[in-house]
């Protein structure tokens, strides 16, 4: 196989080369039977030259748009079937996925559920259509942007008057009995007036200007590269966490997957009132104004073992508010959820029975309920059985459902001087029982229980989010760079008493149309903008 | 042109790598802690009415460790086997630690007394850190664990049956 | 007391008039006996008052936007009567940028239309000032909703000129697909215009029916719940009983599969529209006596097919980097302060990837593969039919069908 191909100006191009790289001439062997477009300079692709290897063939189908395109195209018709139902993810109810689609919408829940459509966003084909467009991504770019790149940088001034002749916009004028140097200058002054950066060889000009404009497309594709290496970048061990934690006021529990602690000191949930507006707006306390937790963070500094004492020590403070989550070594606690007055301790008063006297007041915690409580000399509490959430097992047995309190039981013996073998009952919500269902010698009445609000707080991590949003920017800027601008060239060559005038843009010929009108015009022709293009346009 | 062929043969080389790494990690790569024929998280837990049992420090024995709750039917219904089995195999270095999750001692204490398991050390986990170390979904969690500190086999659910609780304690027994 | 919320509502209804009156300028400016006749600088004169008229109406708007900005101690775009006018508002605003390049009446003929309906829409919803909830209290508020909405008002601007292009090049008379078609997209128009026209109505007219009926929570308890209607009960709620015995009875219950308090209620709704819509389309067919893309076709005959081509194109090129800031960007760092994850893949989120995806197909296919002219004119036509689904849709019907709240 050739390396090269010479033109007739003596530039060597690379093989599949079909318009010079130097002086744009037509090369013959190429051209022969194909339709030169100015895309990519006439440049060789390598995926339309190279055919023969299995390297060759994968390279080419990514290096395809028409392929890009359907990706995209699957990809966008998958992301809106994942829409019809619910993911499983924002299932509103506490029902299993199996159980819920085929509940709710029937036969075609059912097929949804069996299709894996419930978590289409993670599953595999999904994830290889995302990785085929990023291949596409890098492919593409790296097919067309190294020639182009090396045309642009090689393109000579003077070009091959067949050159100027197949461009889009092309016209052949009159320059006959005008002064060769004192028409180019004057055109060169023209092109500058017009901000071109005009470069000239002998009687050709070359004003260019927006060549940065043409790497837009490529810088944006690297952009979308980087998001999504940044994306695949979550699946290193550390990168990722996602994790959520309910937080009582006053409790410090441990944040799951990591050696922190947080403690909730304090859940403020503040309302609108009217006096905040310039008018009446009649919100009072209906809507709320703001969720705060007020949390404090500790690390284990003793966290080799699990379930050895741990040893906290404080590494930061923060308001955790909607929009303004705690920050600390890539760790982020967000205000998520709440839930307000949540039964801490149930507050009891002991009462004789009979004399009506009061004996003393017991609490008693729900989460780490004390085994004895001393009321005074005389009297003692013992916490013998404790169910955080009542229930009767289907052999009407008492039993615990979780180890929530929800519902909470205990089983007391309360040893008094009227009860001095002890007196065994039964405290619920609200109610008591005695064993034989008389009453008891010492009653428990009921005060008002301890009440704590608690936060829901979502913990994050996500180190390769920089990356991502890295990679966004850079897409931003390639995206502005090439819709913003256009990359604008405009030759003009004098010779043989004739001004052959040329333009070439990726985009807006409407816009260099008026420019090349509006210079032609200030060096004494006058032609229109429709004038200027040689062929009709097909619809 | 041999340049050409090379750099399209990195780059694709490159991305088949990329691809191939991302299905492994989000697909097949096992991110559990614990793993059979790998040694077990050590672990620390209180004993109720007794001391703090270390895993560690249990080296030369076999362990059972099972994770319950008096909240989980099937590890309630196999707790007798358990005593049972800890005391068939007392003096043959196979120890039964039955660790208890997110519970207070109360419920335990008087779990242990209704069901009479004298035999069975039960160990505290209020906090779950253990239970969160090990990676426990379903209960009960069953990990027979060989005398050299290295788990042997992970039964997920219950209850386990007299028979399979014997066997695996057979086979871990040094 | 209230002076300034009564004298921001009364700008915006100044803002809607102007609007009016700038849509009609337009059409006659474009339209009328000796439309062809006209030289093209009687047209530009025409075309001047009316871009006067809608600039007029656009800084009522701004006006409108800043006092209630003031009153609420927040940008307006933070519920859906608020969205809505403000992506009115946005259009406009491209309207009137992309007129000052290429001076078409006929582009205001099609973009401002869409901004009355869009802005009609908007009047549809509550419109009390509520100060922001906690998740809301974020300067990205203004940034991503206004950036998106710009970005959204230029693919208007870009289905405006696709369908002029289409209006223009397609024989209706022809029994080609395309043309059937380009007949479905005024039929579609139609309905869009019946439903804002109906629901619009029937909220002036103050018309109200309630329904009792079964809910199932989301711990599985069913309560019964009250279910208001804003239009006759065409469909009512399954296992429903009217409470307002005076108002109509449905006629038949909502099928079972569609779950949602609210569910019967916007399948009601989306009756009425297409029933309305095709009952107007109908007229109009049979009044005109033709295909409505006929008719309107002949309006747009003096356009060069080309030019609205570009205009199209360009207006997408120019608002698709802003989209991506505005709808993507924003959105993910908003989501990531907000809620610490920056893509969730909820149906909001997952519809302006579609839009994003669907509009860069478009560039790709117009860029690389030379999809000039009708293929291109298809597809703004298409993209920004999306758009809408996105906010109409989306928001109303798959999260209503779908939702137990």
């Amino acid at each position: 196989m050739l390396d090269n191909v010479k033109c007739e100006c003596g530039h060597s191009n690379p093989v599949g080369t079909m318009l010079c790289e130097s002086c744009g001439a037509p090369l013959a062997s190429e051209v022969a039977g194909k339709k030169v477009d100015m895309r990519y300079e006439g440049a060789a692709r390598r995926s339309q030259t190279y055919h023969k290897t299995i390297v060759d063939r994968i390279w080419n189908f990514f290096s395809s748009v028409r392929n890009a395109v359907i990706m995209i195209v699957l990809t966008l018709i998958a992301s809106a079937i994942g829409t019809v139902f619910p993911q499983e993810r924002y299932i509103p109810v506490p029902k299993p996925a199996e159980q819920y689609y085929p509940e709710a919408y029937g036969t075609l829940g059912l097929i949804y559920y069996r299709l894996g459509f419930h978590n289409l966003y993670s599953s595999w084909w999904f994830i290889a259509l995302m990785l085929g467009i990023g291949i596409s991504l890098v492919v593409c770019s790296l097919d067309r942007v190294v020639p182009l790149y090396r045309a642009l940088k090689t393109q000579r001034v003077k070009r091959d008057k067949r050159f100027l002749q197949i461009q889009k916009v092309s016209v052949e004028l009159n320059a006959e009995g005008k002064e060769v140097e004192q028409l180019t200058a004057s055109l060169e002054e023209a092109l500058k007036k017009k901000r071109y950066h005009v470069r000239r060889e002998e009687n050709a000009l070359l004003g260019e200007k927006g060549r940065f404009s043409r790497w837009g497309p490529y810088i944006n594709h690297i952009g979308l590269i980087i998001f999504l290496i940044g994306c695949l970048m979550r699946l290193i061990p550390g990168f990722y966490l996602d994790q959520y934690v309910w937080v009582r006021e006053g409790q410090t529990v441990p944040v799951p997957e990591t050696n922190y602690y947080v403690k909730n000191e304090q859940f403020i949930k503040e309302y609108y009132q009217d006096d905040e507006f310039p008018e009446k707006l009649d919100v009072n306390g209906v809507i709320v104004k703001e969720y705060k937790t007020k949390a404090v963070l500790y690390e284990n500094e003793n966290a080799e073992i699990p379930g050895s004492e741990p040893k906290l020590k404080q590494v930061a403070k923060h308001d955790i508010e909607v929009n303004h989550p705690l920050k600390y070594e890539g760790l982020l606690l967000y205000q998520a959820g709440e839930q307000e007055n949540q039964l801490q301790a149930l507050n009891l008063n002991l009462v004789d029975t009979a004399t009506k006297e009061p004996l003393g007041s017991v609490k008693l915690d729900l989460l780490s309920p004390p085994k004895e409580i001393k009321v005074n000399d005389n009297v003692k509490v013992q916490v013998l059985q404790y169910f955080p959430d009542f229930a009767l097992d289907d052999m009407k047995q008492p039993i615990t459902k979780s180890t929530e309190p929800n519902n909470p039981a205990f089983i007391v013996n309360t040893i008094s001087p009227k009860t001095p073998n002890g007196e065994k009952q039964w405290i619920f919500l609200g109610d008591t029982l005695t064993a034989d269902g008389k009453d008891p010698k010492v009653t428990y009445a009921f005060a008002k229980p301890d009440l704590v609000d608690m936060s829901g707080l979502m913990v994050r991590k996500d180190a390769s989010l920089p990356i991502i949003f890295f990679g966004a920017g850079v897409s931003m800027l390639g995206l502005v760079m090439g819709f913003y601008w256009q990359h604008r060239r405009i030759w003009f060559q004098v010779e043989e008493e004739k001004l052959l005038v040329a333009a070439h843009t990726n985009k807006n010929w409407f816009g260099i149309k008026n420019e090349v009108v509006k210079i032609l015009e200030a060096n004494g022709y006058h032609i229109s903008a429709a004038q200027l293009e040689k062929e009709a346009k097909q619809s | 042109m041999g340049t050409r062929k090379v750099t399209r043969l990195i780059v694709l080389a490159v991305i088949v790598l990329a691809v191939g790494w991302t299905f492994y990690s989000a697909f097949f790569k096992d991110k559990t802690t614990v793993q059979v024929g790998k040694p077990v998280p050590d672990f620390v837990a209180q004993q109720v009415g007794g001391e703090k049992v270390q895993l560690s420090q249990l080296k030369g024995k076999a362990v059972v460790l099972n994770f319950w709750g008096t909240y989980c039917p099937p590890c309630r219904e196999e707790m007798a086997d358990l005593n049972k089995a800890a005391k068939e195999f007392a003096d043959k270095n196979v120890v039964i630690l039955a660790l208890n999750v997110g519970e207070s001692e109360i419920p335990v204490q008087s779990f242990a007394r209704q069901y009479k398991l004298d035999a069975l050390p039960l160990l505290m986990d209020p906090s779950r850190a253990i239970t969160r170390k090990y990676q426990i979904g379903e209960m009960p969690s069953t990990f027979f664990i060989k005398a050299d500190g290295t788990l042997y086999k992970h039964i997920v659910g219950g209850p386990m049956s007299y028979q399979t609780i014997h066997d695996n304690m057979q086979q871990i027994a040094p | 007391m209230n002076s300034l919320i009564g004298l921001s509502n009364t700008m915006l209804t100044i803002a809607f008039i102007f609007y009016c009156v700038a849509t009609i300028l337009f059409f006659v400016a474009v339209t009328g006996k000796s439309f062809r006749n006209r030289t093209p600088e009687e047209q530009g004169r025409r075309g001047r008052f009316a871009y006067a008229a809608a600039v007029i109406g656009f800084l009522a708007h701004a006006v409108f936007i800043g006092i209630r900005w003031y009153v609420g101690g927040h940008i307006p775009t933070s519920n859906m009567f608020e969205f809505m006018q403000f992506l009115g508002f946005a259009m406009t605003l491209a309207f009137l940028g992309i007129y000052l390049i290429y001076r078409i009446p006929l582009i205001g003929a099609f973009v401002m239309p869409f901004s009355v309906l869009i802005v009609s829409y908007a009047a549809v919803f509550p419109r009390e000032i509520t100060p922001l909830i906690p998740a809301l209290q974020s300067y990205w508020l203004q940034i991503h909703v206004t950036t998106a909405a710009l970005g959204e008002g230029a693919f208007a601007v870009g289905f405006a000129g696709g369908l002029m292009y289409l209006l223009r090049t397609l024989d209706p008379n022809e029994k080609s697909k395309s043309a059937s078609w380009l007949e479905f997209v005024m039929w579609v128009i139609c309905t869009l215009v019946a439903f804002i026209v109906l629901v619009f109505s029937f909220q002036l007219a103050g018309y109200q029916a309630t329904f009792k009926a079964p809910f199932q929570m989301s711990t599985g308890q069913v309560v019964d719940s009250q279910v208001k209607y804003h239009m006759p009960a065409i469909v009512g709620p399954k296992g429903g009983t009217l409470e307002t015995t005076d108002k109509m009875k449905p006629w038949f219950e909502a099928p079972g599969f569609m779950k949602g308090n609210q569910a019967a209620r916007k399948f009601n709704t989306l009756i009425w529209s297409v029933a309305g819509g095709t009952l107007l389309y109908g007229a109009a067919r049979l009044a005109l006596r033709r295909r409505i893309s006929g008719v309107v076709g002949r309006w747009v005959q003096d356009l060069e097919p080309d030019l609205v081509d570009e205009i199209s194109y360009r207006a997408i090129a120019i608002g698709f980097p802003i989209f991506t800031l505005g709808a993507l960007i924003f959105a993910m760092i908003w989501a990531h302060e907000a809620w610490g994850r920056f893509w969730g893949w909820d149906p909001k989120e997952v519809w302006a990837l579609i839009t994003w995806l669907f509009y860069s197909a478009y560039l790709h296919l117009r860029l690389s593969r030379g999809w000039q002219g009708k293929r291109s004119a298809w597809m703004a036509v298409i993209g920004f039919i999306i758009v809408m689904f996105n906010l109409v849709f989306v928001n109303l019907v798959i999260s209503g069908l779908h939702s137990y709240a």
